[in-house]
């Protein structure tokens, strides 16, 4: 009976013990926020936890959880924790998460905790599509423009001065470049999350794009003309690497650096993963040709304010991170734009950088409306059908046009 | 409690009141277990019910009784499922016939004494130590069409002249997954079975040797009547969980390229996360419960149905 009772005895003591590791005992005096960051590269984890140390000795009344999740899974994460009661404080994450995370009443409107210096200093082109119902959710943390990379010494081998400007000039270029020399005209990524950031230039140089007057429409005759476009270029050309729909961003940047592809479509850090893995290449950055309109891209990584009783703390950890000397080092890292005037004041200089960034006047931000994820995945999907050969372009926006509308219940 | 060990007590009331008393301590030992089992899975099952029965609001909380319609919605208005129903079908069966086919091999090959069989015996188990989702990153990188490991084998012996994008074409995209999967349920079905084949006693095979039994019939006709108790549990096990797998189409193609690699795990993933459509979601799971329960009740039936 008594080895009965102390064993029972010993098992409720574990089960509290656990209880009281897992909530924690709160430090006396001490705010403790929970901030999450997005991992861009390897060495971003350690950024995060140097920074929140900074912050914390400015803040000693302030601590700083860190955690830090890969984008592929952060959206869901961010669902989960937000349905389970669980939200963090502070986050990162994509401007294309807003709508969906203001939906769900899980976002702190930032005007009231904005000073008007404060707000004077984001830059407004970047701040403008986080403004919803006249309340700001979020706040750029990075930004770029995309632009086509090209090697210029494979367009010297093929007798070629000057980029395309359209999209015929395109054609004549890529056949050449295949003619002269050993090289892929153009690396494209049609597999993954990435795909709609290479998919999209060519929708909107055909002067189309994803919504038109907040509605979601795929199956417009722009959009075809893209997507007709993109499926010559890998079946009727052959002016792309093989099996497209199965090379992820890794790759095609790995083809461009390795001089295994004359262009390749992206953003700011591929200057930084040059000059790291093959300096000597001699490159220049232009904007996409045009059919019928521009076809730059932005893309703005956001910082995010969630409800909950520590907001205050947290929009000092934004104050922090948005200030000039942590903000200007982090962009500078991540070979991107910041969000601030003063930072691009000083960033981004040098070669290639600045020609990036003098493309983002004419850049289109995507659309920042709930569903997003949903019409990412089925434009993507139409694109493979088409490349693949398994639908025409025709049918295969049509198709996603109706599931995006069926699995969005529109 | 001096009473109860009094001699003074009839013998009976003593046995009658040790017995409950052990069989308080068994209820009191279970009863972890049962909390847990309630919580982790019977507690969500009851839930994911609820919800496909019921109108949610964004933050997943019920909002109405939605009666059949998320039921509706899912057989009804979206062609997508049935396409991911089929390629479930397809994942399922072929990863089950081709996996215990291979086991069985394998199985019979490690029952026989040999120099290094111990090794052998760990070489076979030792992918089933990498979880599924490690597993698949390994070959996606081996299955990628400019610098995987796999095309660059295939090229020096001179099986294929130019490289092949595996994971990028429908037609070699589902069977490759389907390879990683086979990796990842070999060794525990190889296990399985050699247990089996250990238990079956040397003694029936010497007598159908001395009766002029070939190799040939001894297989199958001791083989494998006596392994069949434990062909059912392997395979019933392996069906349930591929039906429902999800990491390693996840990682290689998430569902792609062109909704040709969906299976119902990363369907009612999406539809939950990406779509944010948890109702549906929640239907989906509950008709897919339902696929798997019909097959199990239907197999075990089967199978105790020839014992008799």
């Amino acid at each position: 009976m008594r080895k009965v009772i102390s064993w029972k005895l010993m098992m409720a003591s574990l089960l509290v013990g656990l209880l009281v590791v897992s909530y924690g005992v709160p430090v006396q005096g001490k705010v403790s926020i929970k901030f999450v960051g997005m991992e861009y590269y390897e060495w971003t984890g350690d950024w995060y936890r140097e920074a929140a140390a900074k912050f914390e000795k400015q803040n000693p009344d302030v601590s700083v959880k860190i955690e830090v999740v890969p984008w592929d899974y952060a959206f869901d994460r961010y669902i989960t924790w937000i349905k389970g009661g669980k939200a963090p404080d502070v986050g990162g994450g994509g401007a294309k998460w807003l709508v969906d995370f203001k939906n769900m009443d899980a976002l702190e409107p930032l005007n009231q905790y904005m000073s008007p210096t404060f707000k004077a200093n984001i830059i407004p082109s970047l701040l403008e599509p986080l403004e919803k119902e006249g309340n700001y959710y979020a706040l750029p943390f990075a930004a770029a423009a995309r632009g086509v990379f090209w090697n210029v010494g494979a367009f010297k081998d093929a007798g070629i001065d000057t980029f395309p400007g359209t999209w015929d000039e395109f054609i004549t270029t890529c056949e050449k470049i295949k003619t002269a020399t050993d090289l892929y005209p153009y690396a494209i990524d049609l597999n993954d999350h990435e795909a709609i950031w290479n998919a999209r230039p060519f929708l909107l140089a055909a002067g189309g794009g994803l919504l038109t007057n907040d509605k979601w429409t795929l199956d417009t005759p722009e959009n075809l003309d893209a997507v007709q476009f993109i499926t010559d270029l890998v079946r009727k050309y052959q002016f792309t690497q093989p099996g497209p729909t199965g090379s992820t961003r890794q790759v095609i940047q790995q083809l461009f650096i390795g001089e295994h592809a004359a262009m390749l479509h992206e953003t700011m850090e591929t200057i930084g993963r040059l000059a790291e893995l093959n300096p000597e290449m001699e490159y220049d950055i232009s904007p996409f040709p045009e059919l019928r309109a521009p076809g730059v891209i932005s893309l703005i990584d956001t910082i995010y304010l969630f409800k909950g009783p520590n907001a205050e703390a947290g929009w000092k950890l934004i104050e922090f991170l948005m200030s000039d000397p942590m903000h200007l080092d982090w962009v500078k890292k991540l070979s991107c734009m910041g969000g601030t005037k003063s930072v691009l004041e000083v960033w981004p200089t040098g070669p290639h950088y600045e020609e990036l960034s003098s493309l983002l006047p004419m850049a289109k931000m995507y659309p920042v409306q709930a569903g997003w994820d949903v019409v990412e995945e089925e434009m993507r999907a139409a694109i493979q059908l088409a490349v693949l050969g398994t639908k025409t372009p025709a049918q295969a926006l049509k198709e996603a046009q109706e599931l995006a509308e069926k699995r969005l219940g529109l | 409690m001096e009473w109860f060990f009094s001699t003074s007590l009839s013998p009976s009331i003593k046995k009658y009141t040790m017995r409950k008393k052990e069989l308080l301590n068994a209820y009191l030992l279970v009863s972890g277990l049962v909390i847990l089992l309630g919580l982790i899975i019977f507690y969500p099952t009851v839930e994911v019910l609820i919800m496909s029965f019921s109108h949610l609001n964004p933050m997943g909380n019920v909002q109405a009784f939605a009666g059949l319609a998320n039921f509706r919605h899912l057989l009804i208005d979206n062609p997508l499922f049935f396409l991911t129903l089929y390629q479930t079908f397809l994942w399922t069966v072929s990863m089950v016939v081709i996996t215990t086919i291979i086991s069985l091999v394998a199985a019979e090959l490690l029952n026989r004494s040999f120099q290094g069989r111990t090794l052998m015996r760990l070489a076979v188990v030792l992918p089933w130590t990498i979880s599924p989702a490690i597993l698949a990153f390994i070959w996606r990188y081996i299955y990628d069409g400019h610098y995987g490991l796999l095309n660059l084998v295939l090229k020096n012996l001179g099986i294929i002249k130019e490289n092949i994008s595996w994971l990028a074409y429908p037609n070699t995209a589902l069977p490759a997954a389907i390879w990683v999967g086979i990796n990842n349920s070999v060794p525990f079905t190889t296990l399985c079975l050699l247990g089996g084949l250990q238990g079956i006693s040397s003694e029936v095979y010497e007598a159908a040797e001395i009766d002029g039994a070939s190799g040939w019939s001894r297989f199958f006709y001791i083989t494998l009547p006596l392994l069949k108790p434990v062909f059912v549990v392997v395979t019933l096990f392996n069906v349930i969980l591929i039906f429902r797998s999800f990491p390693i189409i996840w990682v290689l193609t998430r569902g792609g390229p062109g909704h040709f690699t969906e299976i119902i795990g990363t369907y009612i993933y999406k539809t939950a996360f990406k779509a944010l459509d948890a109702q549906v979601a929640s239907a989906t799971a509950i008709v897919a419960m339902f696929i798997l329960l019909t097959f199990t009740i239907f197999f075990i039936k089967l199978s105790l149905k020839e014992k008799l």
